[in-house]
Parts: structure tokens; C-alpha cells; sequence
């Protein structure tokens, strides 16, 4: 309607007069095994058994000028495994912290300080310092430990909705992707969460499974939702 | 022609400072210096006219050779805010010699060289103010050309150079010469303080919040100077005065707050140690509260190390980034703990635990490239945990042995199989036999559990 204008009988076309919004796509971060990639300035939430390192791993090859951030409770991670998977160590800062809370306000500082593209929580719900046992000899530890406490409900891992929704706004302000790595779930209400991806290893391949997806679903349902990242 | 090119080259920038009736003339010099070791970003060769009863004071900068660097209109909003930040109103001029520069910033309603006063041919003569004796001659001298009916410095530049000795005596030759361009001033060394620090005082001490507006304002003269020394902060010390209250003075108890800081990375920006510095005070403050108003507040640099003396490159963030880089590291170290956060620096050792070492420095990206290692674990247990073997685990790669170091004492050298093995429940595990410790033959040999190749 707002593109023409009638003008003695005679209509005209003004339309390409008005300036054209571009449609421009929301900046991602490329993962092959999604094709629309991981969104960025959100929280995407990678959970499994194994394969959850392997398949971040991968992110960060697949976009090297990512600065990462990686802040894990009682670290183990193996630096050494980055280089071998195609990650330059120059660009990891690695960030040992005590507990949840600790590893949470070491990632607001990180988020704050706008120079890190990635920043990566790991192994929240860990446990205090006890010797590993595999599972072989080891029942698997209880995914639903649910507690209420005065600022709402909480999993083992000590991160609340409210931590939860504070890291979303942190992130989205910084416009840095927040990957929270953990065995199971890292809070029980998950809303603030964009993207979470159930990570499997089957046969030497890794599968990703996306659970929950509020805003790339449609670029996901393309094709099939288990995809191995070869 | 090369004399005449060289001259061209010599361009002196003149910041000229308004005094303030309310600043101590102690003050006056001591941020009159603090300014000068500021301006030292802009230039090498820096002269200070000192200040004096009712003559404002001058900091000239000589220019010639940076005209690549920037233009004169930049270098003068540069100057200015410089001179805010310091606490002082100035004004900018440019000259081809630090008398021509001056005599235009003196007199600020002329526009023309050739317009200025007679009189300011004393600034010409004289701009840094170091020989005192000469301006009577002069003053003599500026007398007589006025009588005999001369106005201005363009008037004065007419006059035949060779007439001017015997008519006016030497004073008016070289004032000619000066005025000409053929001679120009000696200019005298300036020395920095070798002790860094500002004091300011506090008008609102109820809470940090309100300190923090100080403390800032001193941090950024601080990093200023810090940054046309080319140095950066590395150990700072902050000193609360506080006032002497309360109805009996008791004379143990102090009314001075000290507070060191060890920075864990050297920082350059005050984006980078103001953070670290509110935070140190806070947690102090919060262990020990202080027991009166605070009256002023002085900080002072007691160690630094050289800056990287990087130029703000347009194009890229590379040093805003490293900047902020070790800002988030030393604060970060300094909350949860030295060794905690960490860059992981490659080592050519056949040991796994100790095939990287931890940095907290960022280090050159050549440094990072690691060695070809045969695929190796994402998670590391820090201590091998004894585990006995299955007899379902599945070998999916090994054995890979390593071994060496035999002359490392702590040691004594490891000689052990890595096994990567698949359990019944399909987790990957990367084991160890340690062959240094086998057992006699037929009994059991002893596994460790030392990673999970894929967690």
C-alpha cells in the first residue's frame, strides 16, 4: 500500500524508492553436525555419558578465531587433547574453580570482559574430591537428587533457575555462547537454556541428539535430529 | 636546501596551562611534572616552563618527526583532555620554535604571528624561562622600539638585520634572529620523578562506592604517566590518611590504612586495575573496617615492567584485547587463587602429566604449537588411581610405550604401556601398566587408571 500513489488516474510505483531491510541471519557458530549452526550470546547445554569434550572439541575447530573460556569444578581436562583435535592452545584460557558457585562467578567475569567468544562450564555437578571409580564397579549416580531451596529449585549441580537466568543475560550482553558439559541435566528448570544436545558414543561415532531447541528448530528439522559428526 | 628541509621538520607543540588560584604552588609543580611525564606518548623531547607568581606554566613538545603519527588538530583534543584529566585548563598552540609557540599561547586573541605585542617578543627570547637576567635588557630594548613608534612583531621582523646591532645593541640581533627562524633556544632536559604517585583527597568516605570515584580519577593519572613511561604496574600501594577524630587521640592507634597490592599480571590500562583494585579494598575493607573518615587517598607504583609500547592498531582489537586479556586474568588470580587460571604452554616431554605447563602470562603463539603426540585423552586424571583389570575390557589401541627420564632423581625414570580399553558398559578408558614394577612371572601385573580418552 505504502509503495504507490495515485496521481491523476495514473497509478505509480514508488516502492523502490524505500530502503530495503536486508534479511540478514543471525550470527551462529558453524557445527557441522547441525547445519544452522549454534547460536551465540545464549546457553547451549551438551550432556551425555561420553563424547561431550569430543563434540565442543569440534566447535572450536570448526570456528577458529573463537577465543574460549574453559572453567571447569575440579579439573581434569587434558590440554594436550586440544592440540591434537585441531584447537591452537593460544586461544584457551583455562579456569580451575572450587565448586559451582565459584566456576559461575569466574564466567560472569569472563562474559563481562567481552573478549571471549566461547565460554565453556564444565562438570558443575562434580562431586567433592573422591578417587574415580568406573562404572564398572560403581552404580551410576541418581539423576533426579531434586532439592528446593529458598531461591528455587535446584539440581546436584548447585545452578538454579535464577544462576541460570543471569548467565543467559550475561551471555546475551556479551554475545558470548555459554556450554554448560555435564553428565545429566545441569538444573531441573532448564528455561533460560536455548539449545540443549543430548552427546552419545555409539561404535566410535558420536551422535548428537537435540533436545530442546527454542529458536533453530526450524533450521534443525531440515534433516534428521541423531547426526554423527563423522 | 638541507638546512632549509631540516628547518621545516622542527614543529614545537605548546600546551599552555591556566593556573588555579586554589592549587598550592607545591601541588602546582608536582602535577605540572606529573602532566609532562604523561605527554611523554606524544614525544621524546619534552621541555617545562616551571610555574610562577602570576605567570602560568607551559609544557612544549617538540613534533617535527611525528607528523606521521598524528595531525596537529588531533594532538590537540589529545592535549586538552590529557590536561582535564590532570585537573587543568589549557590551550594548544603550534610553532615553528617553542618561542613562537608560546608567544601565540600567551597571547590568545592574536591569530598572527605578525600581530603579537612587542612584548611578547620576551617569550620569544625567553620561553622556558631560564635566564631571568636577560629579559631586563630586553625589556630595555622593547622600550626603545616602542618609542620609536613600532607595534608589533611583524614591524619589528622588517627592520634590516644589519642596521640592528648598532642601533638597539646584541639583544636585538638575536631577538631578530629568533623572530627570523635562524636561532632557536637551548631546550632544557626534563627528568621524570622517579617515584610515581598521586594523592587526592576525599571529600565523601561513607562507602566504596564513593571512594571509587577517586581511587579512578587517580588510577587514570597513574596509568597516564605509567603510559608515557612505556612501564606498566606490576606492585602498587594505596594509603588511606584518615582523619584524627574522636574526643581522646590515643597515640597507638594509627591513623594511616596501608594497602599492597601484588599484581599477577602487570597491568597498563585503567580498565584493567581499577577492578582489581576495588575489589582488593573491598575485601579488605570488609576484614577490617576503617575506624574514621578518610581524609585523602595516595597511590603509589612500587614496581613496574616495561609495556609492550604497542600503537592502537584501527583494524583490529589484537591489543584492547590483550589488555583485557590480562586484566581478567589478574583478577581472576587474585579471587580464586594463583596457578588457577591458566594458559596451557606445550612441553616437549614424553611424560603425559607433564607434557604442558601452566602460564600465566599469554605467551607468543609459537610457543603453543605442541609436539605430534599419538592420540591422547581429553580428561587427565592429575594422580594415576590403581585399578584392576577386567577381563571384558576390549583393547581398542595400545600398547604405546613410554619411557625416560631415568635421570630425573624425583622420578627415577617411568617405563610404562598405555592401553586404551573398552569396558562392558562401552566406556573408553586410558590405562597404564607400569612395567618399572612388574611382578615376578605369573602373577598379576598392576594397572592404573590415568584418563578417558573421550568424556
Amino acid at each position: 500500500m505504502y509503495g504507490y500513489a495515485f496521481y491523476e488516474g495514473v497509478a505509480m510505483d514508488f516502492s523502490s524508492f524505500f530502503i530495503k531491510r536486508p534479511e540478514t541471519a543471525e550470527p551462529a557458530l558453524a557445527f557441522s553436525p547441525l547445519p544452522g549452526g549454534l547460536p551465540t550470546g545464549k546457553l547451549v547445554e551438551m550432556r551425555g555419558v561420553s563424547g561431550k569434550t569430543d563434540a565442543l572439541l569440534q566447535v572450536f575447530r570448526e570456528n577458529p578465531e573463537l577465543q574460549i573460556a574453559w572453567i571447569e569444578v575440579r579439573a581434569n581436562i587434558y590440554p594436550c587433547a586440544f592440540s591434537e583435535r585441531g584447537v591452537d592452545l593460544d586461544r584457551v584460557l583455562f579456569i580451575e574453580a572450587a565448586d559451582a558457585h565459584e566456576a559461575l562467578t569466574c564466567a560472569h567475569q569472563v562474559l563481562k570482559s567481552q573478549i571471549f567468544g566461547a565460554v565453556v562450564l564444565s562438570q558443575l555437578d562434580a562431586a567433592p574430591a573422591v578417587p574415580f571409580i568406573p562404572h564398572t564397579t560403581q552404580p551410576s549416580r541418581p539423576r533426579d537428587s531434586r532439592s528446593f531451596e529458598l531461591r528455587g529449585p535446584r539440581s546436584r549441580s548447585g545452578v538454579g533457575e535464577i544462576e541460570l537466568r543471569r548467565l543467559q543475560l550475561a551471555a546475551g550482553k556479551s554475545g558470548g555462547t555459554v556450554f554448560l558439559i555435564n553428565e545429566c541435566a545441569v538444573s531441573e528448570e532448564n528455561w533460560p537454556i536455548e539449545v540443549q544436545l543430548e552427546v552419545s558414543r555409539a561404535q566410535g561415532e558420536l551422535k548428537v541428539q537435540i533436545i530442546k531447541s527454542r529458536t533453530r528448530r526450524d533450521l534443525w528439522d531440515q534433516s534428521p535430529v541423531d547426526r554423527s559428526t563423522g | 636546501m638541507g638546512s632549509e628541509s631540516s628547518r621545516s621538520k622542527y614543529r614545537v607543540a605548546c600546551l599552555y596551562l591556566y593556573t588555579s588560584s586554589q592549587k598550592q604552588p607545591n601541588d602546582l609543580a608536582k602535577d605540572l611534572h606529573a602532566l609532562a611525564e604523561a605527554c611523554y606518548r606524544f614525544s621524546p623531547q619534552l621541555a617545562v616552563r616551571e610555574s610562577a607568581p602570576g605567570d602560568d606554566p607551559a609544557i612544549f613538545l617538540e613534533i617535527g618527526g611525528c607528523e606521521r603519527l598524528y595531525s596537529e588538530q588531533l594532538l590537540e583534543m589529545k592535549l586538552s583532555r590529557l590536561a582535564g584529566r590532570f585537573g587543568w585548563l589549557a590551550r594548544v598552540t603550534f610553532g615553528d620554535s617553542a618561542g613562537e609557540a608560546f608567544a601565540l599561547a600567551k597571547n590568545s586573541s592574536y591569530f598572527y604571528l605578525q600581530d603579537l605585542p612587542l612584548e611578547s617578543l620576551l617569550d620569544y627570547l625567553n620561553p622556558f624561562k631560564k635566564d631571568p637576567d636577560s629579559e631586563v635588557a630586553l625589556l630595555k630594548t622593547v622600550g626603545i622600539l616602542k618609542t620609536l613608534g613600532l607595534k608589533n612583531v611583524g614591524e619589528f621582523a622588517t627592520l634590516p638585520p644589519r642596521t640592528l646591532a648598532s642601533r638597539f645593541g646584541q639583544e636585538a640581533v638575536e631577538l631578530s634572529a629568533r623572530v627570523r627562524r635562524q636561532l632557536e633556544t637551548a631546550w632544557p632536559g626534563f627528568r621524570p620523578s622517579p617515584i610515581v604517585s598521586e594523592k587526592m583527597p576525599v571529600g565523601n568516605s561513607e562507602s566504596l562506592e564513593a571512594l571509587g570515584f577517586v581511587i579512578k580519577a587517580l588510577i587514570d593519572r597513574l596509568v597516564a604517566r605509567m603510559y608515557g613511561r612505556c612501564e606498566r604496574a606490576s606492585r602498587i600501594q594505596i594509603d588511606f590518611d584518615l582523619v584524627k577524630w574522636g574526643k581522646r587521640l590515643d597515640e597507638s592507634r594509627s591513623f594511616k590504612r596501608e594497602f599492597k597490592l601484588e599484581l599477577p599480571l602487570a597491568q597498563g590500562s585503567s580498565r584493567g586495575l581499577f577492578p582489581i583494585v576495588q575489589e582488593y579494598l573491598a575485601q579488605s575493607l570488609q576484614r577490617e573496617p576503617i575506624t574514621s573518615p578518610i581524609d585523602s587517598i595516595e597511590i603509589r607504583i612500587l614496581d613496574s615492567v616495561p609495556s609492550r609500547g604497542a600503537q592502537k592498531d584501527f583494524f583490529s582489537r589484537k591489543e584492547e584485547e590483550s589488555e583485557l586479556w590480562d586484566a581478567l586474568v589478574a583478577r581472576l588470580s587474585l579471587k580464586i587463587g594463583a596457578g588457577k587460571v591458566y594458559t596451557a604452554v606445550p612441553v616437549k616431554r614424553y611424560l603425559p602429566e607433564r607434557a604442558y605447563q601452566r602460564s600465566l602470562e599469554k605467551r607468543p603463539v609459537s610457543e603453543y604449537r605442541s609436539p605430534r603426540w599419538p592420540h591422547r585423552p581429553t580428561r587427565l586424571l592429575k594422580y594415576p588411581q590403581p585399578i584392576t583389570w577386567d577381563p571384558g575390557w576390549e583393547v581398542l589401541e595400545g600398547p604405546e610405550r613410554i619411557s625416560g627420564e631415568w635421570w630425573n632423581s624425583q622420578y627415577e625414570g617411568f617405563f610404562r604401556d598405555y592401553y586404551q580399553v573398552q569396558t562392558v558398559r562401552g566406556e573408553q578408558l586410558w590405562v597404564f601398566v607400569n612395567r618399572k614394577s612388574l611382578p615376578k612371572p605369573g602373577a598379576e601385573p598392576s594397572f592404573y587408571l590415568h584418563g578417558i580418552p573421550s568424556a
